[in-house]
Protein backbone atom coordinates (compact mmCIF):
# COMPACT_ATOMS: atom_id res chain seq x y z
CA UNK A 1 0.00 0.00 0.00
CA UNK A 2 1.64 3.31 -0.57
CA UNK A 3 1.30 6.51 1.09
CA UNK A 4 -1.50 8.06 -1.61
CA UNK A 5 -3.66 4.91 -1.10
CA UNK A 6 -3.10 4.93 1.96
CA UNK A 7 -4.72 8.60 2.55
CA UNK A 8 -7.65 7.96 0.71
CA UNK A 9 -8.49 4.76 2.87
CA UNK A 10 -8.61 6.22 5.57
CA UNK A 11 -10.58 9.21 4.26
CA UNK A 12 -12.89 6.83 3.37
CA UNK A 13 -12.91 5.49 6.60
CA UNK A 14 -13.16 8.71 8.24
CA UNK A 15 -15.11 10.20 5.99
CA UNK A 16 -13.05 13.62 6.03
CA UNK A 17 -11.91 15.97 3.41
CA UNK A 18 -9.18 14.80 1.28
CA UNK A 19 -7.11 18.00 2.57
CA UNK A 20 -8.06 17.07 6.17
CA UNK A 21 -6.50 13.92 5.87
CA UNK A 22 -3.48 14.97 4.32
CA UNK A 23 -3.17 17.13 7.53
CA UNK A 24 -4.04 14.88 9.97
CA UNK A 25 -1.62 12.39 8.57
CA UNK A 26 1.58 14.37 7.72
CA UNK A 27 0.98 16.50 11.33
CA UNK A 28 0.99 12.66 13.18
CA UNK A 29 4.11 11.52 11.25
CA UNK A 30 5.78 14.59 12.15
CA UNK A 31 4.42 14.84 16.00
CA UNK A 32 6.29 11.38 16.13
CA UNK A 33 9.17 12.18 13.97
CA UNK A 34 9.71 15.17 16.68
CA UNK A 35 9.13 12.47 19.35
CA UNK A 36 11.73 10.38 18.55
CA UNK A 37 14.16 13.12 18.22
CA UNK A 38 13.52 14.16 22.02
CA UNK A 39 14.68 10.27 22.10
CA UNK A 40 10.97 9.51 23.25
CA UNK A 41 9.78 5.85 22.19
CA UNK A 42 6.76 5.28 20.78
CA UNK A 43 4.84 2.49 22.02
CA UNK A 44 1.19 1.70 20.24
CA UNK A 45 -0.86 -1.38 20.57
CA UNK A 46 -1.26 -4.16 18.41
CA UNK A 47 1.67 -2.14 16.04
CA UNK A 48 4.31 -1.94 18.28
CA UNK A 49 7.42 0.41 19.72
CA UNK A 50 9.48 3.01 17.54
CA UNK A 51 12.59 4.02 19.00
CA UNK A 52 15.66 5.68 18.15
CA UNK A 53 19.05 4.25 19.14
CA UNK A 54 22.38 5.00 18.13
CA UNK A 55 24.98 2.77 15.55
CA UNK A 56 28.20 2.67 16.47
CA UNK A 57 31.30 4.42 14.43
CA UNK A 58 32.95 1.16 12.52
CA UNK A 59 35.89 0.50 10.45
CA UNK A 60 35.12 -0.94 6.96
CA UNK A 61 37.58 -1.25 4.18
CA UNK A 62 35.67 -0.52 1.20
CA UNK A 63 36.12 -2.85 -1.77
CA UNK A 64 36.82 -0.60 -4.26
CA UNK A 65 39.81 1.28 -3.28
CA UNK A 66 40.74 -0.95 -0.31
CA UNK A 67 41.00 1.98 1.88
CA UNK A 68 40.13 1.89 5.63
CA UNK A 69 37.08 4.24 6.13
CA UNK A 70 35.99 4.80 9.68
CA UNK A 71 32.11 5.11 9.63
CA UNK A 72 30.77 7.51 12.00
CA UNK A 73 28.30 6.62 14.59
CA UNK A 74 24.68 6.90 13.26
CA UNK A 75 21.30 7.10 14.92
CA UNK A 76 18.31 5.07 14.05
CA UNK A 77 14.39 4.35 13.87
CA UNK A 78 14.27 0.84 15.13
CA UNK A 79 10.96 -0.75 15.17
CA UNK A 80 10.08 -3.88 17.30
CA UNK A 81 6.69 -5.70 16.09
CA UNK A 82 4.39 -5.82 18.77
CA UNK A 83 3.40 -9.43 20.08
CA UNK A 84 -0.19 -8.94 19.63
CA UNK A 85 0.20 -7.80 15.43
CA UNK A 86 2.68 -10.59 15.18
CA UNK A 87 0.35 -12.96 16.27
CA UNK A 88 -1.84 -11.46 13.65
CA UNK A 89 0.18 -12.13 11.10
CA UNK A 90 1.18 -15.95 12.27
CA UNK A 91 -2.73 -16.27 12.08
CA UNK A 92 -3.09 -14.59 8.67
CA UNK A 93 -3.20 -16.78 5.66
CA UNK A 94 0.16 -16.86 4.14
CA UNK A 95 0.15 -16.29 0.43
CA UNK B 1 13.47 13.13 27.30
CA UNK B 2 13.63 8.82 27.20
CA UNK B 3 10.12 9.01 27.85
CA UNK B 4 7.64 6.32 26.63
CA UNK B 5 5.21 7.36 24.53
CA UNK B 6 1.89 5.38 24.31
CA UNK B 7 -1.26 5.82 22.71
CA UNK B 8 -2.86 8.19 24.40
CA UNK B 9 0.26 10.56 24.69
CA UNK B 10 0.04 10.53 20.88
CA UNK B 11 -3.99 11.68 21.23
CA UNK B 12 -3.15 14.14 23.57
CA UNK B 13 -0.30 16.10 21.83
CA UNK B 14 -1.55 15.69 18.42
CA UNK B 15 -5.13 17.20 19.69
CA UNK B 16 -2.97 19.74 21.28
CA UNK B 17 -0.87 20.71 18.22
CA UNK B 18 -3.76 20.58 15.37
CA UNK B 19 -5.97 22.26 17.69
CA UNK B 20 -8.43 19.61 17.71
CA UNK B 21 -10.70 17.95 20.29
CA UNK B 22 -9.12 14.63 21.99
CA UNK B 23 -12.17 12.90 20.69
CA UNK B 24 -11.32 13.70 17.35
CA UNK B 25 -7.45 13.37 17.35
CA UNK B 26 -7.96 9.72 19.09
CA UNK B 27 -10.53 8.44 16.66
CA UNK B 28 -8.43 9.92 13.83
CA UNK B 29 -4.98 7.61 15.20
CA UNK B 30 -7.16 4.74 15.88
CA UNK B 31 -7.79 4.40 12.55
CA UNK B 32 -4.66 5.38 11.41
CA UNK B 33 -3.28 2.49 13.49
CA UNK B 34 -5.96 0.21 12.42
CA UNK B 35 -5.33 0.54 8.95
CA UNK B 36 -1.32 0.01 8.84
CA UNK B 37 -2.34 -3.20 10.81
CA UNK B 38 -4.69 -4.05 8.29
CA UNK B 39 -2.76 -2.87 5.56
CA UNK B 40 0.05 -5.06 6.60
CA UNK B 41 -2.10 -8.21 7.06
CA UNK B 42 -3.59 -7.98 3.70
CA UNK B 43 -1.19 -6.40 1.73
CA UNK B 44 1.96 -7.42 3.37
CA UNK B 45 3.28 -3.66 3.11
CA UNK B 46 1.91 -0.33 3.97
CA UNK B 47 4.27 2.97 3.02
CA UNK B 48 3.64 6.31 5.04
CA UNK B 49 5.20 9.23 3.47
CA UNK B 50 7.78 10.77 5.36
CA UNK B 51 8.01 7.59 7.75
CA UNK B 52 8.64 4.72 6.40
CA UNK B 53 8.07 1.21 5.25
CA UNK B 54 6.80 -1.36 7.62
CA UNK B 55 6.85 -4.66 5.59
CA UNK B 56 6.10 -8.10 6.47
CA UNK B 57 8.60 -10.60 5.53
CA UNK B 58 8.26 -14.24 4.72
CA UNK B 59 11.38 -15.94 6.46
CA UNK B 60 11.95 -19.86 4.90
CA UNK B 61 12.43 -22.88 7.22
CA UNK B 62 15.75 -23.09 7.93
CA UNK B 63 18.10 -25.44 10.25
CA UNK B 64 19.82 -24.48 13.34
CA UNK B 65 21.19 -26.12 16.08
CA UNK B 66 19.66 -26.10 19.97
CA UNK B 67 22.76 -24.38 21.82
CA UNK B 68 22.16 -26.07 25.02
CA UNK B 69 21.57 -29.68 23.80
CA UNK B 70 23.24 -29.67 20.21
CA UNK B 71 20.75 -31.12 18.82
CA UNK B 72 19.32 -29.86 15.11
CA UNK B 73 16.64 -28.60 15.22
CA UNK B 74 14.27 -26.91 12.15
CA UNK B 75 13.07 -22.93 12.65
CA UNK B 76 9.52 -23.11 10.70
CA UNK B 77 9.14 -20.42 8.38
CA UNK B 78 7.37 -17.76 9.78
CA UNK B 79 6.68 -13.99 8.68
CA UNK B 80 8.75 -10.85 10.17
CA UNK B 81 7.98 -7.29 10.33
CA UNK B 82 10.55 -4.86 9.15
CA UNK B 83 10.58 -1.38 9.44
CA UNK B 84 12.52 1.31 6.63
CA UNK B 85 12.38 4.34 8.30
CA UNK B 86 12.14 6.59 4.90
CA UNK B 87 14.80 9.24 3.95
CA UNK B 88 13.22 12.04 5.25
CA UNK B 89 12.90 10.66 8.49
CA UNK B 90 16.30 8.94 8.89
CA UNK B 91 18.02 12.00 8.47
CA UNK B 92 16.04 13.90 10.59
CA UNK B 93 16.68 11.38 13.53
CA UNK B 94 20.46 11.50 12.92
CA UNK B 95 20.42 15.19 13.03
CA UNK B 96 22.88 15.30 16.30
CA UNK B 97 25.25 13.21 14.22
CA UNK B 98 24.70 14.57 10.87
CA UNK B 99 27.75 16.58 10.52
CA UNK B 100 29.77 13.08 10.61
CA UNK B 101 31.40 12.00 7.54
CA UNK B 102 33.01 8.70 6.66
CA UNK B 103 36.82 9.34 7.22
CA UNK B 104 39.50 7.37 5.20
CA UNK B 105 41.77 6.41 7.67
CA UNK B 106 45.84 5.97 7.13
CA UNK B 107 46.91 2.33 6.65
CA UNK B 108 48.81 1.20 8.63
CA UNK B 109 51.94 0.20 6.51
CA UNK B 110 53.63 3.18 4.67
CA UNK B 111 53.03 2.65 1.08
CA UNK B 112 54.21 5.44 -0.53
CA UNK B 113 57.82 4.50 -1.42
CA UNK B 114 59.92 7.59 -1.86
CA UNK B 115 59.99 8.58 -5.90
CA UNK B 116 62.35 7.04 -8.08
CA UNK B 117 64.09 9.64 -10.62
CA UNK B 118 61.92 9.75 -13.60
CA UNK B 119 64.29 9.25 -16.24
CA UNK B 120 64.11 8.07 -19.98
CA UNK B 121 64.43 4.64 -20.24
CA UNK B 122 66.47 3.45 -23.33
CA UNK B 123 66.39 -0.11 -24.71
CA UNK B 124 69.88 -1.70 -23.11
CA UNK B 125 70.84 -4.68 -22.13
CA UNK B 126 72.36 -6.37 -18.80
CA UNK B 127 75.77 -6.41 -19.97
CA UNK B 128 75.81 -2.52 -20.60
CA UNK B 129 75.05 -1.58 -17.22
CA UNK B 130 77.22 -3.08 -15.03
CA UNK B 131 80.65 -1.88 -16.47
CA UNK B 132 82.55 -3.23 -13.78
CA UNK B 133 85.66 -3.47 -11.65
CA UNK B 134 87.36 -1.00 -9.54
CA UNK B 135 90.21 0.17 -12.44
CA UNK B 136 93.02 2.26 -11.73
CA UNK B 137 93.23 5.95 -11.61
CA UNK B 138 92.27 6.21 -15.47
CA UNK B 139 95.15 8.26 -17.50
CA UNK B 140 92.96 10.96 -20.08
CA UNK B 141 95.34 10.22 -22.59
CA UNK B 142 93.46 10.72 -25.63
CA UNK B 143 90.20 10.44 -23.85
CA UNK B 144 87.73 12.10 -26.73
CA UNK B 145 85.50 13.36 -24.04
CA UNK B 146 87.29 15.40 -21.28
CA UNK B 147 86.37 13.88 -17.92
CA UNK B 148 89.55 12.10 -16.25
CA UNK B 149 87.92 12.40 -13.08
CA UNK B 150 86.80 8.70 -11.47
CA UNK B 151 83.78 10.41 -9.65
CA UNK B 152 82.66 12.04 -12.98
CA UNK B 153 82.82 8.46 -14.31
CA UNK B 154 80.28 7.54 -11.81
CA UNK B 155 77.81 9.64 -12.54
CA UNK B 156 76.58 8.57 -15.73
CA UNK B 157 76.26 4.79 -14.15
CA UNK B 158 74.06 5.91 -11.31
CA UNK B 159 72.04 7.75 -13.96
CA UNK B 160 71.66 4.66 -15.75
CA UNK B 161 70.70 2.51 -12.22
CA UNK B 162 67.91 4.79 -12.06
CA UNK B 163 66.68 3.88 -15.19
CA UNK B 164 67.24 -0.02 -14.63
CA UNK B 165 65.10 0.44 -11.81
CA UNK B 166 62.33 1.99 -13.97
CA UNK B 167 62.77 -0.68 -16.04
CA UNK B 168 62.86 -3.70 -13.84
CA UNK B 169 58.97 -4.47 -15.23
CA UNK B 170 60.40 -5.94 -18.52
CA UNK B 171 61.62 -9.17 -18.18
CA UNK B 172 64.77 -10.57 -19.25
CA UNK B 173 64.91 -14.10 -19.44
CA UNK B 174 67.77 -15.76 -17.57
CA UNK B 175 69.06 -18.01 -20.56
CA UNK B 176 68.95 -14.74 -22.71
CA UNK B 177 71.43 -13.11 -20.30
CA UNK B 178 73.50 -16.73 -19.76
CA UNK B 179 73.96 -17.11 -23.83
CA UNK B 180 74.92 -13.14 -24.29
CA UNK B 181 77.22 -14.19 -21.16
CA UNK B 182 78.33 -16.81 -22.70
CA UNK B 183 79.58 -14.93 -25.85
CA UNK B 184 81.07 -12.19 -24.09
CA UNK B 185 83.35 -14.62 -22.33
CA UNK B 186 84.20 -16.55 -25.11
CA UNK B 187 84.89 -13.61 -27.81
CA UNK B 188 86.87 -11.95 -24.96
CA UNK B 189 89.97 -14.86 -25.13
CA UNK B 190 89.99 -14.60 -28.56
CA UNK B 191 90.42 -10.81 -28.82
CA UNK B 192 92.17 -9.42 -26.04
CA UNK B 193 94.36 -6.84 -27.08
CA UNK B 194 96.51 -4.06 -27.04
CA UNK B 195 96.57 -3.18 -30.68
CA UNK B 196 93.29 -3.41 -31.52
CA UNK B 197 92.68 -0.70 -28.41
CA UNK B 198 95.58 1.68 -29.85
CA UNK B 199 93.34 1.41 -33.50
CA UNK B 200 90.43 2.49 -31.48
CA UNK B 201 91.84 4.88 -29.07
CA UNK B 202 94.04 6.93 -31.96
CA UNK B 203 90.70 7.20 -34.13
CA UNK B 204 90.75 4.46 -36.39
CA UNK B 205 87.26 4.54 -35.36
CA UNK B 206 86.41 8.01 -35.17
CA UNK B 207 82.20 7.58 -34.44
CA UNK B 208 83.20 6.44 -30.62
CA UNK B 209 80.70 8.72 -29.39
CA UNK B 210 78.19 7.54 -31.94
CA UNK B 211 78.77 4.41 -31.92
CA UNK B 212 77.94 2.39 -29.02
CA UNK B 213 79.95 -1.20 -29.12
CA UNK B 214 83.26 -1.34 -28.34
CA UNK B 215 86.22 -3.30 -26.98
CA UNK B 216 86.24 -4.40 -23.18
CA UNK B 217 89.44 -5.23 -21.44
CA UNK B 218 89.68 -6.84 -18.33
CA UNK B 219 92.11 -5.98 -15.98
CA UNK B 220 95.11 -7.72 -13.96
CA UNK B 221 92.95 -8.08 -11.06
CA UNK B 222 90.60 -9.34 -11.56
CA UNK B 223 90.42 -13.40 -13.23
CA UNK B 224 86.70 -13.46 -14.10
CA UNK B 225 86.37 -10.18 -15.73
CA UNK B 226 85.45 -10.32 -19.57
CA UNK B 227 85.72 -7.86 -22.55
CA UNK B 228 82.98 -8.24 -24.84
CA UNK B 229 83.48 -7.83 -28.39
CA UNK B 230 80.68 -9.26 -30.69
CA UNK B 231 78.32 -7.67 -28.44
CA UNK B 232 76.04 -5.42 -30.07
CA UNK B 233 74.33 -3.02 -27.80
CA UNK B 234 73.06 0.34 -27.94
CA UNK B 235 74.63 2.95 -25.50
CA UNK B 236 74.24 6.51 -24.76
CA UNK B 237 77.44 8.86 -24.70
CA UNK B 238 77.50 8.12 -20.79
CA UNK B 239 78.25 4.78 -22.32
CA UNK B 240 80.92 5.52 -24.12
CA UNK B 241 82.42 7.80 -21.83
CA UNK B 242 83.06 4.87 -19.54
CA UNK B 243 83.83 2.63 -22.37
CA UNK B 244 86.53 5.34 -23.34
CA UNK B 245 87.87 5.11 -19.64
CA UNK B 246 88.26 1.47 -19.60
CA UNK B 247 89.63 1.57 -22.79
CA UNK B 248 92.73 4.23 -21.57
CA UNK B 249 93.00 2.23 -18.70
CA UNK B 250 93.77 -1.00 -20.67
CA UNK B 251 95.91 1.24 -22.45
CA UNK B 252 98.23 1.97 -19.76
CA UNK B 253 97.95 -1.22 -18.51
CA UNK B 254 97.78 -4.09 -20.67
CA UNK B 255 100.10 -5.17 -22.39
CA UNK B 256 98.04 -7.52 -24.31
CA UNK B 257 99.24 -10.22 -27.23
CA UNK B 258 95.96 -9.93 -29.38
CA UNK B 259 94.97 -9.65 -33.20
CA UNK B 260 93.04 -6.59 -34.24
CA UNK B 261 89.30 -6.71 -34.56
CA UNK B 262 88.27 -4.91 -37.42
CA UNK B 263 85.03 -4.25 -36.92
CA UNK B 264 83.38 -1.08 -34.05
CA UNK B 265 81.11 -3.76 -33.03
CA UNK B 266 82.49 -4.26 -29.61
CA UNK B 267 81.65 -2.97 -26.03
CA UNK B 268 83.51 -2.83 -23.18
CA UNK B 269 81.93 -4.40 -20.24
CA UNK B 270 84.00 -5.88 -17.55
CA UNK B 271 81.74 -8.01 -15.30
CA UNK B 272 82.40 -9.23 -11.66
CA UNK B 273 80.10 -11.83 -11.47
CA UNK B 274 80.27 -14.81 -8.30
CA UNK B 275 77.99 -17.39 -7.88
CA UNK B 276 75.88 -18.09 -5.04
CA UNK B 277 77.58 -20.77 -2.81
CA UNK B 278 74.97 -22.99 -0.43
CA UNK B 279 74.65 -21.04 2.81
CA UNK B 280 75.12 -17.39 1.28
CA UNK B 281 72.64 -14.87 1.43
CA UNK B 282 72.99 -11.39 -0.60
CA UNK B 283 74.08 -9.80 3.40
CA UNK B 284 76.83 -12.22 3.29
CA UNK B 285 78.25 -11.38 -0.22
CA UNK B 286 77.68 -7.99 0.36
CA UNK B 287 79.84 -8.37 3.44
CA UNK B 288 82.55 -10.09 1.91
CA UNK B 289 82.71 -7.88 -1.04
CA UNK B 290 81.87 -4.38 0.14
CA UNK B 291 82.56 -5.06 3.51
CA UNK B 292 78.96 -3.52 5.21
CA UNK B 293 75.92 -6.23 4.88
CA UNK B 294 73.57 -3.08 4.51
CA UNK B 295 74.67 -3.04 0.66
CA UNK B 296 73.23 -6.32 -0.28
CA UNK B 297 70.49 -4.24 -1.83
CA UNK B 298 72.71 -2.47 -4.24
CA UNK B 299 73.44 -6.53 -5.55
CA UNK B 300 69.76 -6.92 -5.46
CA UNK B 301 69.56 -4.31 -7.50
CA UNK B 302 72.18 -5.13 -9.84
CA UNK B 303 70.18 -8.71 -10.40
CA UNK B 304 66.40 -8.15 -9.84
CA UNK B 305 65.80 -9.94 -12.56
CA UNK B 306 67.14 -13.00 -11.54
CA UNK B 307 66.20 -12.52 -7.90
CA UNK B 308 62.37 -13.06 -7.39
CA UNK B 309 63.02 -12.85 -3.51
CA UNK B 310 65.62 -11.50 -1.91
CA UNK B 311 65.25 -13.41 0.97
CA UNK B 312 65.95 -16.73 -0.91
CA UNK B 313 68.77 -16.63 -3.56
CA UNK B 314 68.93 -19.96 -5.33
CA UNK B 315 72.12 -21.84 -4.78
CA UNK B 316 74.00 -21.32 -8.28
CA UNK B 317 72.29 -18.50 -9.21
CA UNK B 318 75.24 -16.09 -10.93
CA UNK B 319 74.94 -12.74 -9.38
CA UNK B 320 76.62 -9.50 -11.15
CA UNK B 321 78.16 -7.82 -8.08
CA UNK B 322 78.49 -3.59 -8.98
CA UNK B 323 81.22 -1.90 -8.13
CA UNK B 324 81.71 0.14 -5.03
CA UNK B 325 82.00 3.31 -7.52
CA UNK B 326 78.68 2.50 -8.85
CA UNK B 327 76.19 2.99 -5.91
CA UNK B 328 79.02 5.00 -3.75
CA UNK B 329 79.55 2.22 -1.72
CA UNK B 330 81.50 3.22 1.49
CA UNK B 331 81.29 1.56 4.66
CA UNK B 332 83.25 4.19 6.19
CA UNK B 333 80.74 6.58 5.39
CA UNK B 334 77.73 6.48 7.65
CA UNK B 335 75.67 8.73 4.60
CA UNK B 336 76.31 6.08 2.22
CA UNK B 337 75.18 2.89 4.47
CA UNK B 338 72.38 5.07 5.47
CA UNK B 339 71.35 5.59 1.81
CA UNK B 340 71.21 1.65 1.61
CA UNK B 341 69.19 1.07 4.28
CA UNK B 342 66.88 3.51 3.22
CA UNK B 343 66.99 1.93 -0.40
CA UNK B 344 66.26 -1.23 1.52
CA UNK B 345 63.16 0.21 3.18
CA UNK B 346 61.28 1.20 0.12
CA UNK B 347 61.71 -1.64 -1.56
CA UNK B 348 60.53 -4.07 0.76
CA UNK B 349 57.54 -1.56 1.50
CA UNK B 350 57.20 -1.70 -2.34
CA UNK B 351 57.29 -5.17 -2.28
CA UNK B 352 54.51 -6.52 0.18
Amino acid sequence: MNPSEFASELRKRLGISKAETNRLIDATVALITEQLQKNNTISIQNIGTFEVKKRAERVTVSPNTGKKMLIPPKLVVGYKVSPSLKEKIKESPQS
Amino acid sequence: MNEKLNFHDLVGLLSEKEGITKKEAENFLREFFDLVTSAILTEKQVKIRNFGTIKSIEVSERESVDVNTGKRLIIPAHTKLSFHPDTHLGNMINEPFSMFEPVEIESDENQTAPDKPVQESIPDKIENTPVEEKFPTPLPVEDPIPNPDPAETVRPVEFKSAEYKKKKQKKWSTSTVLILLAVISCVAGLYFGLPYIYRFVEGDEPALLAKPSKTAKSLPEDNRSNSSPGTTVSSLPQDSVIINKISNDSVSINSGSEQNIPAPLEKTAEIKKRKVAAGERLTLIALEEYGEKAFWIYIYEENKKKIKNPGNVGIGLELIIPPADKYKIDKNDPESVAKAKKLERSIRSNRK
